[in-house]
């Protein structure tokens, strides 16, 4: 198994009809460093036109980068040829051989590289019965008969017949229908855990990277915005992007001004605790960020929020209140028999609270990973 | 009407009108698309399908241009079996059609592949030099200029270049049959139809077979041609039925000379027409229609099966 290191990576764009005039502008990938660890997955999760994909091909060897080093357990590999790695793709549109059945898919890398005709067999035989249930039945068959699911299944298959050092895996999962996809992602992560492979798996749904990733890179843009656990993007983000991307529902994010030792929002305020204005650096105009949890309801310095509707979820014994505070949509959690209002009072709990710099996004005060164990 | 009134407690099927709103709509549908299909079938029907039929009658009959006709069986196919000349046009016929489908049907297809491969702005421009659209006649007084044999471009070439003895071109009974085709290997316009299946082929393809470590020409074996089968197959029909019954450019460029060492059947068959043979003419047309049947349905025969079972 192998170690992928990521070196100031920079790619310059290829245009295509789809890029905006903007994005031609800057580069695809912008220095990216990072390193993925031996036998961990890792997600790459952004918005479309942001690299992610571009940057898992650069990691494959189908494109090149246009400086920076990448390095398989510190070999450069920066100028290898894709089919020199040892890495295994899967695509979101499967990329099945066409004409040819699941097994001619499964047989090609063997016959690519002239290995003996029992090795081949053996090793299909052997995916065989990894992946379970049907796939001998789904290899006998012509890909274009098979389902979206099926297929996704033999190019799986094909990826991992031949070991791979690195899997990669580029929205593997998004040309299927939402219960396949659930289950195909749950098969997927048992088998990642199974062959402890190196796998780097791209994404623009933050709840799949946050389920698939031991670790997660949100990027935008061509930069990593940030590169960490789950919990090290939800409770210390990086700053405003990062914050609003993870996380459902989505962080509130609301104009604030600090006076008099008070967080004003329009004419309401609450009394700001010494050490969260000890962290805010003595800035005055700020955005404060609250996840919908972190809410206290009806307490007495509460500020009123307008509540439009309240969405009632049994399955987990809460409700969420849609309101608008500050002229912003605001979500709270709130207990599931809470009466029917119209406005309701709304307090923060401070340790809870995210400030970022009104200009820059930058965080100023995350409420920090919290010590559960 | 009054029975339509509904009462409390009709029961749910004998209130929907849906049944009727059904009908119309079928009815309706069936019109149009008739009313759509008549212009065309009548036109096949007047302009393919009796032509034939007419042809096939005609060929059992003396038709003249005037007095009367009378059946004479098939008289007119023994005599057309028997002339020599229809034989020598069979042949040339053949000949022109084998050599150009095996020096021009490969290499429009050979070179979309290529072109594929290059940069997307390089590619570009090579589809504008290459795929230049062409006039039939335009290329036709241009190429009659290139084959002079005085003052031609081509024999210009042959003696002040390559030092060679005064060729022959179309004049030349052995050489003519390649001159014909020759211009059809330099026009690559079928490459644009290849280029537009090759283009249809999603890239994450040729990148899966790249990290499986697949070279140009397996990816090209592998991807493109699979993909691309079914535009050759039908390109390959409509080549062999068209150069089977070529007409109008060996008519421009050489009218069946020398000696009719470049006249093809349809050539021959306007030259009977010409002459008034018409029982004759139409027979001739129906041993062409049967080889090129032939040739077809075995040419279809062979390429249906899957490459890959």
């Amino acid at each position: 198994m192998v170690r992928v290191e990521l070196k100031h990576i920079t790619r310059k764009y290829q245009a295509t009809s789809e890029s905006s005039e903007e994005d031609a502008k800057r580069p695809a990938l912008d220095d990216v460093s990072m390193t993925i660890e031996d036998g961990s997955i890792v997600s790459i999760v952004g918005p479309s036109g942001c690299g992610k994909s571009t940057l898992l091909k650069t990691i494959a060897g189908l494109e090149y980068a246009d400086s920076g080093q990448i390095l398989y357990n510190n070999v450069d590999v920066t100028r290898i040829e894709p089919g020199q790695r040892g890495v295994g793709m899967v695509f979101q549109d499967y990329a099945l051989y066409p004409t040819m059945k699941g097994k001619g898919n499964l047989h090609y890398y063997f016959e690519v590289h002239q290995r003996t005709e029992a090795e081949m067999e053996q090793r299909t035989r052997e995916i065989a019965q990894i992946m379970g249930v049907g796939f001998e039945v789904l290899i006998g068959q012509k890909t274009d008969t098979l389902s979206g699911g099926e297929q996704q299944r033999v190019a799986i298959g094909r990826c991992i017949v031949r070991d791979p050092y690195v899997f990669l895996m580029d929205e593997p999962i998004s040309n299927l229908d939402a219960k396949l996809r659930e289950r195909t992602r749950i098969e997927i992560k048992k088998m990642l855990r199974k062959f402890k492979v190196t796998t780097v798996y791209v994404t623009h749904d933050q709840q799949e990277a946050i389920f698939m990733g031991d670790r997660i890179a949100v990027m935008r843009k061509g930069k990593v915005e940030q590169y960490g656990t789950f919990d090290d993007l939800y409770f210390t983000p990086a700053n405003l992007f990062v914050a609003t991307f993870i996380g459902t529902p989505p962080m509130s994010v609301i104009p604030a001004v600090v006076a008099n030792g008070r967080l004003m929002i329009d004419q309401a305020g609450w009394t700001l605790p010494d050490e969260i204005a000890a962290a805010l650096n003595g800035q005055s105009h700020l955005r404060f960020g609250m996840r919908a949890e972190g809410w206290e309801v009806d307490a007495p310095d509460g500020i009123p929020m307008e509540v439009r509707y309240i969405d009632r979820i049994p399955t987990e014994q809460a409700a969420f209140a849609h309101g608008t505070l500050g002229g912003i949509s605001v979500t709270v959690i709130i207990p599931i028999d809470h009466p029917e209002v119209t406005t309701m009072r709304v307090t923060p709990r401070w340790d809870q609270t995210y400030f970022f710099d009104a200009t820059t996004e930058t965080a100023l005060r995350t409420p920090g990973v919290p010590d559960l164990f | 009407m009054a029975e339509q009134t509904l009462a409390p407690g009709t029961p749910v099927e004998e209130m929907k009108p849906a049944a009727v709103v059904e009908v119309k709509l079928t009815r309706r549908s069936r019109v149009e698309k008739w009313a759509f299909l008549i212009p065309a079938l009548l036109f096949q029907l007047s302009w393919g399908w009796y032509p034939l039929v007419v042809a096939f009658l005609l060929s059992m009959t003396d038709a003249r241009p005037r007095g009367p006709i009378s059946w004479t069986g098939f008289q007119s196919y023994s005599r057309v079996w028997a002339d020599p000349l229809v034989g020598s046009a069979f042949r040339v016929t053949i000949i022109y059609a084998a050599l150009s489908i095996v020096l021009t049907f490969l290499i429009p297809i050979i070179v979309a592949i290529l072109l594929m491969e290059m940069k997307p702005r390089v590619m570009r421009w090579m589809m504008i030099l290459w795929f230049l659209p062409l006039s039939g006649v335009a290329s036709t007084i241009m190429w009659r200029y290139v084959y002079n044999q005085d003052f031609g471009f081509l024999q210009w070439i042959a003696m002040d270049v390559l030092g060679l003895e005064r060729q022959g071109f179309l004049a030349s009974a052995d050489q003519v049959l390649f001159w014909l085709i020759f211009p059809g290997i330099l026009m690559f316009g079928p490459g644009l139809i290849y280029m537009a299946g090759l283009q249809s082929i999603p890239q994450s393809y040729y990148e899966a077979a790249e990290i499986e470590g697949a070279g140009l020409w397996r990816k090209i074996w592998t991807i493109s041609l699979p993909r691309i089968r079914p535009i050759i197959v039908m390109m390959l029909t409509f080549a062999i039925i068209g150069s089977l019954q070529v007409f109008d450019w060996p008519k421009l460029m050489t009218d069946g000379g020398p000696g009719g060492a470049s006249r093809t059947v349809v050539m021959y068959m306007f030259d009977l027409l010409n002459s008034l043979r018409y029982s004759d003419a139409t027979a001739l047309a129906i041993f062409l229609f049967i080889l090129i049947m032939a040739i077809t349905i075995t040419y279809r025969i062979l390429f249906k099966e899957d490459p890959d079972s």
